[in-house]
């Protein structure tokens, strides 16, 4: 039992402190998106990169880990609230971003549409992706 | 016309039908997408089947409301939205039983959204009235009761048919100016009741000061002619909601000068609501809600206050149950005992 106890307290840190990387496709003509901008895109309220494309939000299960991680960096909230919030904007019209079922599938995602980002915690070692944040 | 009554079994079991493959439909995963003009396409909707037992009434299951929206994101110029809404169809009465005779089909919503700048949207078409955050976000899976506040609907157009401009100050605040216009009378409206009327020409604007996360505030203001009546009313209201962890508190102040040549007990319509809800254990939560209200065309005004549970296992799926107590001069919704199960899909 000690031993569990001492193995789950070396973990738990771990999981804690994963870093989280918002990522797009290569071929965005950002290098960098500032912790407002991506509130704005989850948010729904900015739609279009600078070249006038469109914006494609991604986004993992309400269970995922890296979402609660996502959720609370960015928004200082929790999965529900963000997760109410879509759904009001369903109904008015907006689509709320298109989730995936893990976070290869999401680095998949933006790996072949040029205007979509996604959030992981696992740094993605693809070529076809760019790290536009990176929070601890 | 404003409505289609259709007695015909198939056309509900086609509706019913279309719900079910919505529901159904697999979710796109990036290794299945092919770049196509469906791909801008998005399907959805919500279902209430409501249970009441009011006094004076009798007791009843209703499909209150089933509704599918489609919406489309082409281009800037090119974004359409429709919402079509099969609403009251009357399932089983006590007294009369099981019923599946008498549906009513509505075009809720039928709009085109122009981006025309990063910060400027053009709509024109049929769409909401922005007179409230409840009004625009009336869904019954997004509302924490199964009977709406009278000064949430009451006293004022819900519904314009012309175009609205909305200019956003700030993206991430929701700071944003809503102001719109309706020429003339709105296209195929619902059929009203004695207690509500049909609007002419409309003019309004709100005023978004903040829509977050956290907590919203909206002023509104609008300029409404009654169709085929002298009578105008002007009418400004207030809303807000926050959002903290330990409850969530929602209220709206209403005050509409009403000018007519008929007789009227008083000149105004006035009132207001202030609502809580609280968290309790395990997605259920506890709902009380006070609402003053009087009329202009009443001589007395009313008292309600509403008590009850919602359970919210996810966003988008809700279960209420309510006890409303009414007293003074009844709008709507009676005394007595209302019950919803609504989701959003």
């Amino acid at each position: 039992m000690k031993t569990l106890i001492i193995l789950l307290a070396a973990l738990l840190p771990l999981s804690v402190n994963a870093d989280l990387y918002i990522i797009g496709n290569k071929d965005l003509s950002i290098e960098k998106l500032e912790k407002s901008d991506i509130a704005a895109i989850y948010l729904l309220k900015k739609k279009h990169w600078e070249n006038g494309e469109d914006i494609m939000p991604i986004n993992l299960p309400a269970t995922a880990d890296a979402r609660t991680h996502f959720t609370a960096q960015v928004f200082d909230s929790t999965p529900e609230k963000l997760g109410s919030y879509w759904d009001k904007m369903l109904f008015k019209g907006e689509t709320p971003p298109v989730t995936q079922n893990s976070e290869q599938a999401v680095i998949m995602f933006v790996e072949r549409i040029k205007g979509a980002i996604g959030y992981v915690e696992t740094k993605p070692q693809s070529s076809q992706i760019k790290i536009l944040q990176q929070f601890k | 016309m404003s409505f289609i009554p259709i007695s015909n079994r198939h056309a509900l079991l086609g509706v019913l039908s279309l719900t079910v493959m919505c529901c159904l439909s697999p979710p796109i995963f990036a290794d299945e997408i092919e770049s196509s003009w469906f791909d801008s396409i998005n399907v959805s909707g919500y279902a209430k089947f409501a249970a009441s037992a009011p006094n004076k009434q009798p007791t009843s299951i209703v499909l209150d409301d089933l509704s599918l929206f489609v919406s489309a994101k082409f281009n800037c110029w090119l974004n359409p939205f429709l919402e079509a809404e099969s609403y009251d169809m009357s399932i089983w009465e006590a007294g009369s039983g099981f019923q599946f005779n008498n549906i009513h089909l509505a075009i809720e919503r039928l709009y085109n959204d122009m981006e025309i700048t990063d910060t400027d949207t053009l709509r024109t078409g049929k769409f909401l009235a922005s007179i409230n955050h409840w009004n625009i976000v009336h869904a019954a899976p997004l509302v924490w009761t199964t009977n709406r506040p009278i000064t949430s609907t009451y006293s004022r157009a819900n519904y314009i048919t012309g175009l609205q401009l909305r200019h956003d100050f700030d993206a991430l605040t929701g700071h944003a100016l809503e102001i719109y216009a309706q020429p003339a009378e709105e296209f195929n409206h619902k059929p009203i009741s004695s207690h509500e009327r049909q609007y002419g020409t409309v003019a309004g604007a709100r005023w978004i000061l903040n829509e977050d996360l956290d907590y919203y505030v909206g002023v509104s203001f609008q300029h409404a002619q009654v169709a085929h009546s002298d009578e105008t009313r002007n009418s400004i209201s207030i809303d807000g909601n926050w959002q903290h962890k330990w409850f969530e508190l929602e209220s709206e102040l209403l005050f509409t000068h009403v000018d007519t040549k008929e007789f009227r007990h008083h000149g105004n319509d006035w009132g207001g609501y202030v609502q809580i809800a609280v968290p309790l254990v395990e997605h259920f939560n506890l709902i009380t809600r006070y609402e003053h209200f009087e009329y202009a065309d009443k001589l007395e005004s009313t008292n309600t206050e509403l008590g009850g549970v919602v359970y919210r296992p996810v966003p988008s799926l809700s279960f209420k149950l309510e006890w409303q107590q009414t007293q003074g001069s009844v709008f709507h919704n009676q005394t007595g005992l209302y019950s919803s199960v609504a989701v959003l899909f």
